[in-house]
């Protein structure tokens, strides 16, 4: 009652001076009984181990001798009116380390492609046009992965994960790191990390126990425009059997036509200046 | 039976709202349909600074390391290739091949004709192939765009993935764009250039032929080959096929 008095007194100075300061003044310093919640018991205190966690999943795919994985991810495209429209894709990796690699993909619109190294040679196969095209690259896993990327320009989402350098490649990324709760969501219990990066956002779940795969990941690129996300589950996860010898060799089908790989000059070309002087 | 009565209006609630709402979605997609503009059936682009999944966006580009060094290979078993090639076009019976031979065959009548049947024949024989590839068009600029990104962050060891891709002009799909032949070349491109041009879609419904098991595309004067080029099929500028 009093208060109301107060107020009631303050409102009609108020009124009377028309001053915007005083009624910032006056509002801060009424009583709000939000003002004094307590924010502690929503910090990262109680997750020490969420490095932990992200670091034993790198060591194990890093140092898995075979693995294979699905993966069904879908990205935000940004339409030049703002719109978010996800284009997606289902891809099967396997690779046997030291030097054998499948991977086969179809994109969301049907669009279907398939890469096999042999420890030899790189093999990129497109059914629809029954063509294909080789290069001899001996080498590792790793090796093929990084020439795949960056001299043959092909798209591999996620390459970094199925690099043997992978560890040290996530320590160098990572700024902060929080553990964000076990999610019982899928077949099995995951842990719920999230991550920050300098120019991306990371969330990601593995999988708790012997196995600790992920599951589950999303990419936030803050810095880009419209913040589009890269999303991806991962299953049908295969550790412990290699796969068959003839996964890794390519045969041509009948009639297939052997065309060179060509990569795009462009490329090189350095990126616009950006307008109006934005950095 | 009390439970029942609201349950079942419920239902009948929700599915007013669903069909109220129904024509609001296809008022939407007519819209999104109309206003495309030549980017693909939908209208839509795939091009994301997400679409390759990167551990970083970095947008410092300076990657000029990249187009160098990238033809020792080219000329190496050109004529293995070809031999491995040189199967007799009848026994083809692959759909695609097959289909395709087969409209070489009617364009090789209408030629005689007049342009009109053959331009059908070949619309008809490849509309599919060419729809593909209009739909492909922004797709393959995607590819690119990831792929450039993606080797400019193993070219930059501070990024996981590089994802500055907004470069708009390439997705001018018909444009000719300078490439590099990597690995094994053979037919036009083996006689064309180190840095031969291609375009990710035919300028013109032309004429394709079929030579020792490379197929060739003629637009005016000029002839294509295909070629692989991340992750899509590209026509590279060359010669023509011998006996053309």
């Amino acid at each position: 009652m009093a208060r109301d008095m107060v107020r009631f007194g303050v409102l009609k100075a108020l009124w009377t001076s028309f001053s915007v300061i005083a009624v910032i003044l006056v509002l801060g310093a009424t009583p709000s009984p939000a003002a004094d919640a307590d924010p502690a018991a929503t910090t990262a205190e109680q997750d020490p181990d969420a490095g932990a966690i992200l670091m034993r999943m790198t060591r194990h795919l890093a140092q898995a001798q075979q693995l294979g994985v699905t993966v069904v991810s879908g990205y935000d495209a940004i339409q030049e009116n703002g719109e978010r429209i996800e284009y997606g894709e289902r891809r099967r990796i396997e690779l046997q380390r030291p030097d054998r690699i499948r991977v086969e993909v179809e994109r969301s619109d049907g669009d279907r492609g398939s890469l096999v190294f042999d420890g030899k040679a790189l093999t990129a196969f497109k059914p629809e046009d029954n063509v294909y095209a080789v290069v001899e690259k001996p080498g590792s896993t790793d090796a093929a992965i990084v020439y795949l990327v960056k001299d043959l320009q092909i798209t591999m989402p996620l390459a970094r994960l199925f690099l043997t350098t992978l560890p040290q490649d996530m320590e160098k990324q990572v700024e902060e790191i929080a553990y964000v709760e076990t999610c019982t969501l899928m077949d099995v219990p995951t842990d719920h990390l999230a991550i920050r990066g300098k120019e991306v956002d990371l969330q990601i779940w593995i999988a708790q126990g012997d196995a600790p795969l992920p599951r589950r990941i999303i990419i936030t690129y803050k810095d880009a425009p419209g913040q589009p996300q890269f999303r991806a589950y991962f299953s049908e996860w295969s550790m412990d059997k290699a796969p068959a010898a003839d996964r890794f060799t390519f045969t041509p089908p009948a009639g297939a036509e052997k065309v060179p790989f060509i990569i795009s000059a462009r490329g090189s070309k350095p990126a616009p200046p950006k307008e109006g002087g934005t950095p | 039976m009390t439970l029942r009565i609201p349950s079942i209006s419920l239902c009948l609630a929700v599915m007013f709202l669903f069909l109220l709402s129904l024509p609001g979605i296809a008022d939407a997609r007519g819209g999104g349909r109309g206003g495309g503009g030549g980017r693909g059936g939908s209208g839509f682009s795939r091009s994301s600074p997400a679409s390759g999944g990167g551990f970083s966006s970095s947008r410092s580009a300076g990657a000029s390391q990249r187009s160098a060094g990238v033809s020792q290979q080219r000329a190496a078993g050109v004529s293995q290739q070809k031999a491995a090639q040189r199967q007799p076009q009848a026994s083809t019976t692959q759909s695609r091949q097959g289909q395709r031979q087969e409209s070489q065959g009617t364009r090789q009548e209408a030629r005689q004709g007049n342009q009109d049947t053959r331009q059908q024949g070949r619309q008809e024989n490849q509309g599919n192939r060419q729809d593909n590839r209009n739909e492909a068009r922004d797709d393959r600029m995607d590819y690119r765009d990831d792929a450039r990104e993606d080797w400019q962050d193993f070219a930059e060891d501070e990024h996981w993935d590089h994802h500055d891709h907004w470069d708009d002009d390439w997705d001018e799909g018909e444009a000719f764009v300078a490439g590099a032949v990597i690995g094994v070349t053979a037919g036009a491109i083996a006689a064309s250039a180190a840095q031969p041009t291609y375009v990710t879609t035919l300028p013109c419904a032309g004429t394709t032929v079929i030579v020792n098991g490379a197929s060739y595309y003629q637009c005016g004067t000029t002839w294509y080959s295909r070629g692989y080029q991340s992750g899509t099929v590209v026509y590279v500028v060359g010669s023509p096929p011998p006996g053309y």
